[in-house]
């Protein structure tokens, strides 16, 4: 567009500047030819790569440099003498006598002094884009301005250029399906698709500078700042450059299911956060359609062949008489076919519910060595039938995973009887445990023919097998390997092989390796008050066991852990003085948490041991912990709690009657937990409905309600006016997790509160334990 | 849902009084299934392999109405079944006069480790998996009578 180099015009010949150009600068070059003043100030003029303009007070142009005729296609001669809003197209062109009129009245000035991006107009009719500075000057006692003019068409264009591709850009996010959402690093809203606008019912605009936990439902909106935070400080992350699914919240309240993913990202030096969110409710829906459906089926299979199977069973066992030979054959096939298609079933079932999130999961910590042991001995019969032995690799030290131990022996079951059944007669299968980086590795390598190359990549998908007449050969469903993979998976591990044809095949998996020691937490306990007291942290899932050492260390407070009810006793025992409190899960893998409570009661030494009971939904808790929550369904500080309870009784009990309890609660756990206290000590009733507990105040005496307020079909404090009618009112204890007003509450005598389930409460009451403990002894 | 019990026994699940129950030799077996043909394999796994004296119901209502007449040592209980179910039925019976401890074993397809919990709290010995073994149906339900009973 415009030229960089403004000297081609003949102040001075051409050739000669050309000649001279590369040896000097202008200014030199101007000396060498003696030019005078004047003509030097041409010179320049005429050499500078911006147009400079000059105009009288009337806009009439006195002059006009090379570079403006180049800019504009006019000859000097052309326009000087002319007004120069020659030069301007519609409408500054109008404007333009009326905008000096008025800067020489009143000195406001547009572009006078400043400058700016204005149109001009060609010869050619042509406008475009150029850059304007103008100044006053005053030159025997005449005022003129000086424009100085510079065609920014180029980078004008390029501007709109970047502007369109922004502009698609935008519009390409405006129209993508997935919600896209960033974030700063403080966690506020910098922008919101309409995607997102439409999954969460909020106006961008509505959400823009706001904190992202406005999309979150509770407890995660609450701890979403402190794991940003956490993020920020320590690079762990649960979500970022991770997918996942969780729970969004849409701008009227209700909440839904979806898949996030989170990104890192710099722009302009800063540290944002990208979430791409897509609403997969309608996902889940066919899902839980899918998943019923076949749980459906699959009953619905079983019940003929529960008939089949018996029938075959009885006839083949000689239950009703002798069979011919030929009969016997035939019925054996019918027989064993029946338990192939039985295998199915179950096998389709258990995919079903692993992947469905309902089969339960028990995790302990096991240890490899035995385990490995033991599933040899187990699988003996494989390699009997198969002619081939299970040698073990020697497994160095003592390694301790943490797993379900019926799960994973499910699928060495698999491995080993896959290895059997594909080893030539009198092989050997190898079996190792191995250690490697903050993993164990269990493998089991055969000397078969391999898996063919091209079969490689489906060995883990369903109903596959490498050559379809194997299954009837070898046996199987082809969901073995599937269900293998599930349940690897659900342990956090990884599950893979190794395979040359003609040499043998080795599948292993990894687990991660329990590491049970306070000394690999990340962040060193402060040192406060705290530190001399101690805390038995008894919990199987060790996701939620770090979390409670995480909470319990950033109090001050050291802590072990014990994942098994036998490995909370052994560590009491060691050192019984050493615990300040213990929180207790109420389901453990080896013994339920509420009958080691009352063991622990019943003895001295831990009679008194303050004890905060943390029950946690075992499945939904590990997905909601991932993303950073913890969920506490309910705990309670004993003994206070229990103190209070008794005392209710101890008041309502009298020398020969043993006093009748009425508890109204809907929670099993609670009820539980209620019941331990309680059953030494009264005869207990239970209802979970309003309906129901009216149904037993109108038919039975009790000496004392225990009330929950929020149940299924009411609230608890609907049973006050019966009661109170009652010829022999019944004592009423409020147990309840809402808030109880005044109205209520001097109506009964005792609210006691089930804690809310943030953490801030929990170190309370397990502080306010210790302190209670304290003042004790 | 109206659940009453001495708290005694939440804890053991064994109603009172069945120590006593138990102590004799497990002879007459009411079973009730909807499913004609599973009842044809019944009866010949329990009275021609067992040995027992078996009368079967083919629904909740019926078994209600039979079972004080048949006076069983045992109860076996399908668990899904139209109408009453196996639980529900269990319960009937049990609200019946001399019926409070009669000793019951559910048979199910749904057999995971916490379902059986949930049917032994409804007052079960044990729970069988369906489809059964034929052959070995008697011996497993003698091998869970001798075990409570000790």
């Amino acid at each position: 567009m415009s030229e960089k180099n403004g000297h081609k015009k003949p102040a001075i010949p051409t050739e000669e500047i050309e000649r001279l150009k590369s040896k000097y600068d202008i200014s030199s070059l101007l000396d060498e030819l003696h030019l005078d003043a004047s003509e030097r100030l041409q010179a320049v003029l005429d050499n500078v790569v911006d147009g400079i303009i000059t105009i009288d007070e009337l806009g009439i142009i006195t002059s006009f440099n090379q570079a403006s005729e180049r800019i504009f296609g006019y000859q000097a001669n052309e326009v000087i003498g002319q007004n120069v809003k020659m030069l301007m197209p519609d409408p500054y062109q109008h404007a333009h006598d009326g905008y000096i009129q008025r800067y020489k009245d009143t000195k406001e000035a547009r572009i006078i002094g400043t400058g700016r991006q204005v149109e001009g107009l060609r010869k050619d009719g042509s406008t475009f884009p150029l850059e304007l500075a103008v100044s006053e000057s005053q030159l025997h006692n005449r005022r003129f301005f000086t424009g100085i003019v510079r065609d920014i068409s180029e980078q004008v264009e390029a501007a709109q250029a970047l502007h369109s591709s922004a502009n698609r850009l935008r519009t390409v996010l405006d129209n993508v399906v997935d919600g896209i959402i960033t974030i700063n690093k403080r966690g506020i809203i910098d922008s919101f698709n309409i995607a997102a606008q439409k999954i969460f019912g909020y106006e961008a605009h509505e959400v823009i500078g706001k904190n992202v936990s406005v999309l979150m439902p509770e407890p995660y909106a609450e701890e979403h700042d402190g794991y940003l935070h956490n993020y920020l400080n320590t690079h762990v992350a649960k979500i970022i450059g991770i997918g996942r699914e969780v729970t969004g919240r849409r701008k009227n309240g209700t909440t839904f299911p979806m898949d996030l993913a989170v990104s890192e990202i710099e722009i302009d030096g800063e540290l944002m956060f990208s979430g791409i969110v897509r609403d997969i409710t309608e996902r889940k829906q066919m899902e839980m359609m899918k998943n019923e459906f076949i749980s459906t089926v699959s009953h619905e299979l079983r019940t003929p062949l529960t008939s089949i199977r018996g029938s075959l069973d009885l006839v083949l066992g000689g239950a009703v008489g002798a069979l011919s030979e030929p009969m016997e054959a035939m019925l054996r096939v019918a027989a064993n076919n029946t338990e192939r298609l039985l295998l199915l079933i179950n096998d389709i079932l258990d995919i079903q519910k692993i992947e469905s999130g309902k089969m339960a999961f028990r995790f302990a910590p096991i240890n490899i060595k035995d385990f490995v042991l033991q599933s040899i001995t187990d699988n003996e019969a494989y390699a009997n039938q198969y002619g081939v032995r299970f040698v073990i690799k020697p497994i160095a030290d003592d390694p301790i995973a943490f797993a379900d131990k019926d799960r994973l022996m499910q699928v060495m079951a698999n491995l080993l009887s896959n290895a059997a059944k594909f080893s030539p007669p009198d092989n050997e299968i190898e079996i190792s445990a191995t250690r490697r980086e903050h993993a164990i590795r269990i493998s089991v390598t055969d000397h078969g023919p391999g898996i063919p190359e091209e079969f490689q990549p489906q060995v883990f998908e369903k109903f596959t097998q490498a050559d379809s007449t194997d299954s009837r050969n070898k046996g199987g469903t082809g969901l073995g390997l599937s269900i293998s993979r599930l349940i690897i998976e659900k342990h956090g591990g990884h599950i893979d092989f190794v395979s040359r044809s003609g040499i043998g095949t080795t599948f292993f998996f990894d687990l991660p390796e329990l590491i049970t020691s306070t000394n690999d937490l990340k962040a060193p306990p402060k040192l406060t008050s705290n530190a001399n007291a101690s805390i038995l942290i008894v919990e199987d899932d060790p996701d939620i066991a770090a979390l409670l050492q995480r909470m319990l260390a950033e109090e001050g407070y050291n802590s072990d852990v014990a994942y098994t009810a036998s490995e909370a006793r052994a560590r009491i025992q060691q050192d019984g003085h050493k615990y300040k409190a213990m929180t207790l899960d109420i389901v453990l893998p080896d013994e339920d948490g509420l009958e080691m409570l009352a063991s622990l009661r019943a003895d001295a030494n831990t009679a008194n041991l303050p004890v905060v009971v943390v029950s946690v939904k075992s499945d939904e808790a590990r997905r909601n912990l991932s993303g950073g929550a913890m969920d506490v369904i309910d705990w309670l500080a004993k003994p206070i709690d229990q103190s209070r309870l008794l005392n209710a009784i101890h008041s309502v009990a009298t020398e020969n009657h043993r006093p009748k309890v009425l508890h109204v609660e809907d929670e099993q756990d609670v009820h539980k937990i209620v019941s331990l206290m309680l059953r030494d000590s009264c005869e207990l009733v239970w209802t979970t409905t309003v309906e129901a507990s009216r149904e037993a105040l109108e038919n039975e005496d009790f000496d004392l309600v225990l009330l929950d307020i929020g149940l299924p079909d009411g609230t608890g404090t609907d049973l006050l006016d019966l009661i109170e009618k009652r010829v022999r009112p019944p004592r009423v204890v409020i147990f309840s997790a809402l808030d109880v007003d005044e109205s209520i509450s001097c109506r009964v005598s005792n609210v006691l509160v089930k804690a809310q389930t943030d953490r801030a409460s929990l170190m309370n009451t397990i502080t306010s334990a210790i302190r209670t403990q304290k003042r004790k002894s | 849902m109206l659940c009453r019990y001495n708290t005694n026994s939440v804890i053991t699940n064994i109603p009172k009084g069945l120590e006593k129950e138990m102590g004799h030799d497990l002879n007459k077996v009411l079973y009730v299934e909807d499913e004609k043909d599973i009842q044809t394999v019944a009866r010949v796994a329990l009275e021609m392999v067992g040995g027992f004296e078996l009368k079967i119901c083919s629904s909740g209502k019926e078994a209600l109405a039979e079972v004080e007449a048949f006076a069983p040592d045992l109860l076996l209980l399908d668990v899904m079944m139209p109408g009453m179910d196996g639980p529900e039925t269990l319960k009937g019976i049990r609200a019946l006069p001399n019926m409070a401890n009669i000793p019951a074993i559910f048979m199910t397809a749904k057999v995971q480790p916490q379902e059986v919990a949930h049917f032994k709290s409804l007052g079960a010995l044990d729970v069988l998996p369906k489809p059964f073994e034929a052959m070995k149906l008697a011996s497993q339900i003698r091998d869970i009578w001798a075990q409570k009973a000790v």
